[in-house]
Formats: structure tokens, C-alpha cells, sequence
């Protein structure tokens, strides 16, 4: 009697220990797994980013200027040849933020951006332009207007 | 031996084996989350890494690929320009998007042509590809031939002259 009352309270307690133990993996598994998938943790997120920065590429082909004061503005053609499309978020000009409104270049195309200019820009003069993507990708190049 | 001692022993005995017997069951249960934890947490940035590095390695071989394209350019007729197009890469190039700037008018034309993409496998050469909408003795325009790597040759046409850089 008394062995058998003990064979049965083991496998019991095994049986619910393995049901506690896969539940919690589960419903643990399960947390992790959505937590992560996002792009709020550390580690993962810092590849992730990574990533997907390496993937974006962008290149400045040409750039001219058009329109006369106040309506000049600046033309940049920008091609994507990377394997995302990349958003053009900011545009700097020699150190100075341009107001621009953010612009998708799609994989494979090229796509003529206008930046309108604020101030006059002094001519045969090298000037440095700046695009900042959404992914934190900087592509600069000199031009001459 | 007594009742009451057999009682004793029993109740003593009862007890170690249920104490002895959580304790086993709560160290699992504690031992397996943590190596559940730990072998979540490796595994998911084991992931996130090996993806990384083949986004590096995409990106290594793509830059590498693109800093060895060369095109050769030979001026062909004039009007329309016509061009004989060189590889003189060891890797193919993929003409994807002819954009021509035209500076009298100041207006961007984008792919005035249909005949694109062009392949050009190493050492092969597009004869009299013609560039329609440019005369060179009256056109005043830089035209861009882009690549599918991103990379741009520039072929200006300017006072009657075709220039390039070869």
C-alpha cells in the first residue's frame, strides 16, 4: 500500500511538473518572441537596425539648379540601388538644414528630389550637400552650381 | 513498539519525503526557466546576427562589384548621337536608366529611351547605341548613363563636342 501511494504521487508530480514547465516555456517562449520581434531590444536591435542600414544604399548622380529667386530651387537625382527603398528624411547643405519634405526613392529607380533654397547659393563655389535617410544612412557628395 | 511511536516515525517519515520532494520540483522548474532564458535569448540574437552578417556581406560584395565597373565610350554619328558602348569590367553591367539634362531648356528627361536595361557582359560592346532627342552640333546636355550598381557616367554634349570620361 504504502509503495504504491508513493509510485503514484511521483508520476503524478512528474506529469505536473512537465505541464508547468512547457506551459511556462510556452507562454515564456511566446513573450520573448513578441518582444523581440520588435525593434525596442537592445541586442537584436542593434543588428536589426544594422541590418538593414547595409541593405539600403543610395547614391547622389547629379545635381543642377532651376527656377530664379524666390522660386530656386535645387535638383538632386538620387538612385537606389540597394535592396530597400530608402526615405530621404533630411537634406543638410553646407552645415545648414534644408526645409524639405520627406521623399521615398523606390529599389532600382531614380528619383529627382527638389529642395527649395532659402538663400542664395554663391556660384563656381564647391558646396557639400548631405541626405540623411530614415535608417541613419548619410550619403554625401560636392557639387557646383 | 508502540502505536504512538509508529505514528511518530510515519509523520516524521511523511514529512522529509514531501519537503525533499518540492524542493526537487521547484529546482527543476527554476533550473529549466533559466536555461529556457538563456537558450531564448541566444538564440534570438544568434538569429539577428547571422542575418547581419549577410547584410555585411551583401553590402562588401555589392561596393566591390560597383568599384570595378567601367564602361569604354567611342563617339559613333551625331545626330542623334550614337554610341559604341565598351564593358571593360570582369563583371556584367546592367544599363538601367538613361537620364539626359538637357541645359537650354533647363527640363530632366528620364529614360527617353525604350531599348533599356542593357546587359553587358565582360569585353562585349553595344555598337551605334543611339541616344535619340540629342544632336550634337545644336545640343547643349549632360546625359547620365546609371547602372544597376547606382554608379553614373557622364557624358556631356556641349559647342558641337561629345565629351567623355574614359
Amino acid at each position: 500500500m504504502k509503495s504504491a501511494k508513493r509510485g503514484v504521487s511521483e508520476v503524478v508530480a512528474t506529469l505536473a511538473l512537465l505541464v508547468i514547465t512547457l506551459a511556462a516555456m510556452a507562454i515564456y517562449i511566446q513573450g520573448f518572441n513578441l518582444y523581440y520581434s520588435g525593434e525596442t531590444g537592445l541586442l537584436s536591435g542593434i543588428f536589426r537596425s544594422g541590418s538593414e542600414q547595409n541593405y539600403e544604399r543610395i547614391s547622389i548622380v547629379y545635381t543642377f539648379k532651376n527656377g530664379t529667386e524666390p522660386n530656386e530651387a535645387l535638383y538632386v537625382l538620387v538612385c537606389n540601388y540597394g535592396a530597400r527603398d530608402a526615405t530621404i528624411e533630411r537634406v543638410i547643405i553646407d552645415t545648414v538644414v534644408q526645409s524639405y519634405s520627406p521623399q521615398v526613392v523606390p529599389v532600382g529607380e531614380v528619383t529627382a528630389i527638389r529642395i527649395p533654397l532659402s538663400s542664395t547659393f554663391s556660384e563656381n563655389v564647391a558646396h557639400v550637400i548631405s541626405l540623411i535617410t530614415e535608417r541613419n544612412n548619410v550619403i554625401s557628395a560636392e557639387f557646383r552650381v | 513498539m508502540s502505536l504512538a511511536a509508529k505514528n511518530c516515525f510515519r509523520t516524521d517519515g511523511k514529512r522529509k519525503g514531501n519537503a525533499k520532494g518540492i524542493t526537487n520540483v521547484l529546482g527543476a522548474i527554476l533550473f529549466i526557466l533559466a536555461i529556457v532564458a538563456l537558450t531564448s535569448i541566444i538564440a534570438i540574437v544568434a538569429a539577428e546576427y547571422s542575418s547581419y552578417v549577410r547584410s555585411a556581406d551583401y553590402l562588401s560584395n555589392l561596393e566591390r562589384e560597383r568599384s570595378s565597373e567601367s564602361l569604354y565610350f567611342q563617339y559613333a554619328a551625331g545626330n542623334p548621337l550614337k554610341l559604341n558602348i565598351t564593358n571593360t569590367c570582369g563583371s556584367s553591367i546592367k544599363i538601367t536608366q538613361i537620364v539626359v539634362h538637357d541645359k537650354t531648356s533647363n527640363s530632366l528627361v528620364v529614360n527617353p529611351i525604350a531599348s533599356i536595361p542593357i546587359v553587358l557582359n565582360p569585353g562585349m560592346t553595344e555598337y551605334n547605341y543611339s541616344i535619340t532627342g540629342i544632336n550634337t552640333a545644336s545640343s547643349n546636355a549632360t546625359i547620365m548613363i546609371i547602372t544597376s550598381r547606382g554608379n553614373a557616367f557622364i557624358i556631356a554634349v556641349e559647342g558641337g563636342k561629345v565629351l567623355f570620361r574614359n
